[in-house]
């Protein structure tokens, strides 16, 4: 029965958003009720998945004991001489990718509510809205690095559209810039994916080409040792048996890389005078620093954040953001643990910039949008401080922390389209004393506030206290990036508190004057739902973290040795065995 | 001796019959509009289709039945699958050409020359021409059918009777004569270096070995000279400047051919006379004589990629942006040849393909609101998405497969180029090639924002509420075609590129 739940995650929205064009424009409920009963359905099938989901397989590097696996061949072809090309359509999930799926659908649900109230041209948005909830699907749940890139890609085009024709004032520019940061960074994505194809086979496609056996299932463990064996010491003659792959996880297994091609561990090769793994694994963080985003390729968020419509804002910095830092642990860490190794140290270093530089544009900040745009910044700091530690305590904080700002950046954004939604102005001097005027609201910012900045008791605090923790106990990374680290905490205070302050207590005062005292109502019924139902989810993970925890530990301790293994490749000698 | 040689051109006749059809199609369809001479309707488009479709049937027969190379006429022509892939390719766009011609919104005059029979005559007789570009293996037969191919073109180019279609064809004229005066000027050194005109290996490697034995300076000099009026064809920089002018005044339907077909029989030409040769294949030959060869090419590719995209950029008329954006097209085919392993000229021949049916596509959308709205400039077509979310959809992913973007066959075909250079760094090390390879990647960044920008204006403007635009059911069903086939050869790669494969096995 739960075979095809990840397809049905994906190809739901995807069909339903072929469907809704042939609604006639005029039905805008219909719309929103397809829209939300979709995302409803996919918001349920997570949770089986969740639910079903055996904590004990590790995934990562190890084909077996991925859940929910579904493997069929795509696209095989001849690639001249090169051998044989296989690309499959291979989704499935573990430890370290569960959490997201979890998390986009739940984020995908609170967005489509918040969809609600837009104003025009509804068929496109709502067909736009599923075709992103789709691909965001797609891209947790891929394997193979060519499913993931389409997915990847394809999820600018919707984005531009979203941005560039329900957005604020200067949305057009806000949309071009998005789509070239992301295009320019997924270059750099496509170059890695072109090398790395080229370089690693699939030993179980080549086993069968090779006539050692007639289908996936017949090949075992023995025979792929044997077809490995037989790549690494020439004793396959004819390249024409050898099938590339862009599998993601054969990828991983250093054993399955052709000898002699760039990208083999053991290549003596040097490019711009550093080993060619090593180039690949910085082009690949390029290509999700510019997602996460990271100081200093961050440029496009704030634009694209302050000109986003509301559900937009949530979808960007709920889901779109931690693909960036999805993308790091899934490929750029696993395929080339070697270079998170020996860059550690530069990812620790962006990351506290990135803490640092964002706080410091928050604090400085007086739209509001922006100003929670650039506290996601620092955030995600966070997550690549706790990846950069490489220790089982910053790994869990990272994911943890990509969650819990997932959750936490929703709801944050979700606080600034009230606002806007009332009086089309989100600027902080703008407002005072709005707790007097709003309380229900300003309830729901003092909750959401006090999480984001670290307080514990939310799930803010968990994340950021463990990527610290790991920080601190890393081998890899200096302490005083720890510290500064922490700086980062008491800054988040800062700007969250001093902008409470400005903007809720006090005496009443609005720069609209009469006619935005009669605007600025509490919440609605609607508007209470997203942000109560967030708000809860915060407080819930904060204190029972084990929720999060548990099914990402051992995929976690596994995927840190795994890495920590890339410690004995010494990049002279051969590593096969 | 003689009669020997006569029952062999006798003979090779049977392998010629698509070139025999179409040839015959030529002289029927000047006869027919001879005879309806002053009618209002006349049948030569018709005719033509029916002509194209059976020779396509002989080509496709004569696919199946090929079971190795065979050479005809004394060596003057080789049918190879590879050509006869070509030749598929050509038809297919001929036929496109002309259902595009036949999609007329309105019963106007200005477009009455589109069923004319000189018209539909002249584009058989390119036809012709580029059938025997693509199977030539001699020298002068190269530049026989070159000159077949250009002379009918620069006439094409004209067809629009009006001052500015003249100027773009008289600087066509200019050019193309130049450029085939040098190539002819290059060959004949060639012929004096060799002593033969034949390119095919048949025969021994002849051409090949004389060629070693001269100093290298010499021959450089006379394969470029001989190349330049190949990159001509293709709109290569710096031989391209030809290009804006008559695409931009030319017949949409014309130019939409010209951007492919002649394109391709280039690239057919350069594949036979740099690859088929041994040219570009040291380790083949043994010895580095000619390495100076790919290096310049490699920088002629470079530059064509820049000079495409970069000014593509600039440009407010649509005809004129996608004629750069041809050249940059071209730039990317380029390199693919030069990776000089299978994979690259495979990818090119992946890349034909799917060119050919995303450029028809963007010019059938130009031409369609072209008859509606009297504008070809990018500025008019604001807020024409809204209006017509079909076209604007339509026109989207033939912009994002232009561009080379997932889920369209632009990004596979661009995949196979980069993967045939990334092979090629990988057995050569040659830093041009990384150069080329990152170039061209990064050539894909400047390449959106501009195709972007009509999309752009399509939705995120809004325009005047002028009478909507109704494209009728014949453009839709070509659209849907040709967009299908774009999405087709992306999400079924293989099909494709097997067939490209099984024409390469020589």
């Amino acid at each position: 029965m739960t075979q095809y739940l990840l397809s049905l995650l994906i190809f739901i929205p995807l069909a339903a958003s072929v469907f809704i064009l042939f609604i006639p424009e005029e039905k805008t409920t219909y719309f929103k009720f397809i829209t939300l009963s979709v995302n409803l359905i996919q918001l349920l099938l997570a949770m089986v998945v969740y639910l079903h989901f055996n904590p004990a397989l590790t995934g990562v590097s190890n084909p077996d004991s991925f859940q929910f696996v579904e493997r069929t061949d795509w696209i095989s072809l001849q690639l001249g001489s090169l051998g044989k090309l296989s690309i499959d359509y291979y989704v499935g999930v573990d430890g370290l990718s569960i959490l997201l799926v979890l998390l986009s659908a739940i984020v995908l649900v609170i967005g489509a509510i918040s969809s609600w109230n837009i104003q025009t041209k509804h068929k496109g948005y709502f067909s736009l809205y599923l075709l992103l909830s789709s691909t965001i699907i797609g891209c947790f749940v891929a394997l193979d690095f060519f499913l993931f890139y389409l997915f990847f890609e394809f999820m600018l085009l919707p984005m531009y559209f979203l941005i560039g024709i329900w957005g604020g004032i200067r949305r057009e520019y806000a949309a071009i810039k998005f789509f070239l940061y992301t295009l320019v960074g997924s270059i750099f994505i496509l170059i890695v994916m072109i090398g790395l194809y080229i370089s690693v086979i699939d030993p179980v496609e080549t086993a069968i080409e090779m006539g050692l056996a007639s289908e996936r299932s017949q090949v075992t463990s023995v025979l792929v040792k044997q077809v490995q064996q037989g790549l690494a010491t020439g004793g396959i003659s004819s390249t024409n048996e050898l099938v590339h792959t862009f599998d993601v996880v054969a990828m991983m297994d250093a054993a399955n890389y052709i000898p002699g091609s760039f990208l083999h561990k053991a290549s003596d090769v040097l490019l711009f005078g550093i080993s060619p793994s090593l180039v690949a694994f910085l082009c690949i963080f390029i290509g999700f620093a510019v997602k996460l985003p990271v100081v200093p390729l961050h440029t496009w968020l704030p634009d694209a954040h302050v000109e986003a419509p509301t559900p937009i804002s949530v979808l960007l910095a709920g889901i779109l953001l931690k693909i960036g830092g999805y993308g790091f642990i899934r490929i750029a860490y696993s395929i080339f643990p070697e270079g998170a190794l020996h860059y550690a140290w530069l990812v620790a270093l962006l990351g506290v910039i990135s803490i640092v530089y964002g706080a410091c544009n928050a604090l400085a900040s007086h739209d509001l949008k922006r100003m929670i745009a650039y506290s996601s910044v620092s955030h995600m700091g966070f997550v690549l401080l706790g990846l950069a530690s490489l220790t089982a305590e910053g790994i869990s904080g990272a994911i943890f922390q990509l969650f819990s700002h997932g959750i936490l950046s929703a709801l944050l954004f979700l606080i600034v389209g009230v606002l806007y939604d009332r009086t089309h102005d989100k600027q902080i001097e703008n407002y005072r004393g709005l707790a007097s005027k709003m309380p229900v609201y300003t309830s729901v910012v003092i909750i959401a506030f006090f999480a984001s900045l670290g307080l514990p008791g939310f799930s803010g605090f968990i994340g950021e206290l463990f990527t610290l923790i790991g920080a601190f106990k890393s081998n890899y990374i200096a302490k005083w990036m720890a510290i500064i680290g922490m700086l980062g905490l008491v800054l988040g205070a800062a700007y969250f508190l001093w902008t409470l302050q400005r903007m809720f207590f006090g005496k009443f005062w609005t720069q609209g004057g009469e006619s935005w005292q009669v605007q600025l109502t509490d919440l609605d019924g609607r508007e209470k739902l997203m942000l109560v139902s967030l708000a809860i989810l915060g407080v819930v993970f904060g204190i029972f973290p084990f929720l999060l925890f548990e099914p990402m530990a051992q995929s976690v301790g596994y995927f840190v040795d795994f890495v920590q293994q890339a410690k004995d490749i010494n990049f002279d000698t051969q590593l096969v065995k | 001796m003689l009669s020997d040689k006569l029952n062999q051109l006798l003979q090779s006749l049977s392998g010629f019959l698509p070139e025999v059809s179409l040839a015959a199609l030529f002289v029927v369809l000047i006869i027919v509009d001879l005879i309806f001479y002053n009618k209002e309707q006349k049948p030569t488009v018709y005719i033509a289709l029916a002509g194209l479709v059976f020779v396509g049937v002989l080509t496709y027969q004569q696919w199946n039945q090929l079971p190795s190379p065979i050479s005809l006429f004394l060596g003057m022509i080789v049918v190879d699958k590879t050509a006869i892939l070509f030749k598929g390719i050509f038809l297919v766009a001929a036929v496109l050409t002309l259902l595009l011609s036949l999609h007329n919104h309105k019963e106007s005059d200005e477009r009455s020359y589109l069923k004319s029979g000189e018209y539909v005559s002249l584009l058989v007789a390119i036809t012709l021409g580029l059938h025997l570009m693509a199977m030539a293996a001699n020298l002068l037969m190269i530049y026989l059918s070159v000159e077949l191919v250009s002379i009918s073109s620069y006439i094409l180019a004209t067809f629009k009777h009006n001052k500015k279609g003249s100027e773009g064809g008289l600087k066509y004229l200019l050019f193309g004569a130049m450029s085939s005066g040098i190539m002819l000027y290059g060959m004949s050194l060639l012929y004096g270096f060799t002593g033969t005109l034949s390119l095919s290996l048949q025969e021994g490697t002849t051409f090949i070995t004389e060629l070693l034995a001269v100093h290298s300076l010499p021959v450089l000099l006379a394969v470029f000279l001989t190349v330049g009026g190949l990159l001509f064809k293709i709109a290569a920089a710096p031989f391209h400047i030809w290009a804006p002018d008559v695409y931009e005044s030319a017949p949409t339907p014309v130019v939409a051919f010209f951007s492919v077909a002649p394109k391709a029989a280039g690239f057919a030409v350069l594949l036979r006379f740099l690859l088929s040769t041994w040219l570009l294949y040291p380790d083949q030959i043994g010895s580095e004589h000619f390495s100076p060869i790919r290096a310049i090419l490699i920088a002629i590719a470079i530059l064509t990629l820049i000079v495409g995209n970069f000014s593509a950029l600039w440009q407010k008329n649509a005809k004129r942006m996608l004629a750069y954006s041809s050249i940059a097209h071209a730039g990317f085919m380029l390199a693919g040849l030069l990776a000089v392993n299978e994979l690259g000229w495979q990818s090119v021949l992946f890349y034909l393909v799917v060119y050919l049916f995303m450029n028809f596509a963007a010019f059938l959308l130009i031409d369609a609101i072209y008859q509606q709205r009297q504008t070809e400039e990018i500025e008019d077509y604001k807020g024409l998405g809204i209006q017509n979310q079909f076209l604007g959809v339509a026109f989207l992913i033939v912009m994002i497969a232009l561009t080379g973007l997932p889920p369209t066959a632009g990004f596979t075909a661009k995949l196979f180029i980069f993967s045939a250079l990334w092979q090629d760094y990988q057995s050569t090390g040659d830093n041009l090639v990384l150069l080329l390879f990152v170039v061209g990647l990064f050539n894909v960044v400047v390449a959106l924002f501009y195709y972007l920008r009509i999309p752009y204006y399509m939705f995120f403007r809004s325009g005047k509420e002028l009478n909507t635009i109704n494209l009728g059911m014949y453009t839709v069903l070509l659209l849907v075609f040709l967009i299908v086939a774009v999405f087709l050869f992306f999400f079924k790669a293989d099909w494709l590129m097997n067939i490209i494969t099984a024409a390469s096995i020589n």
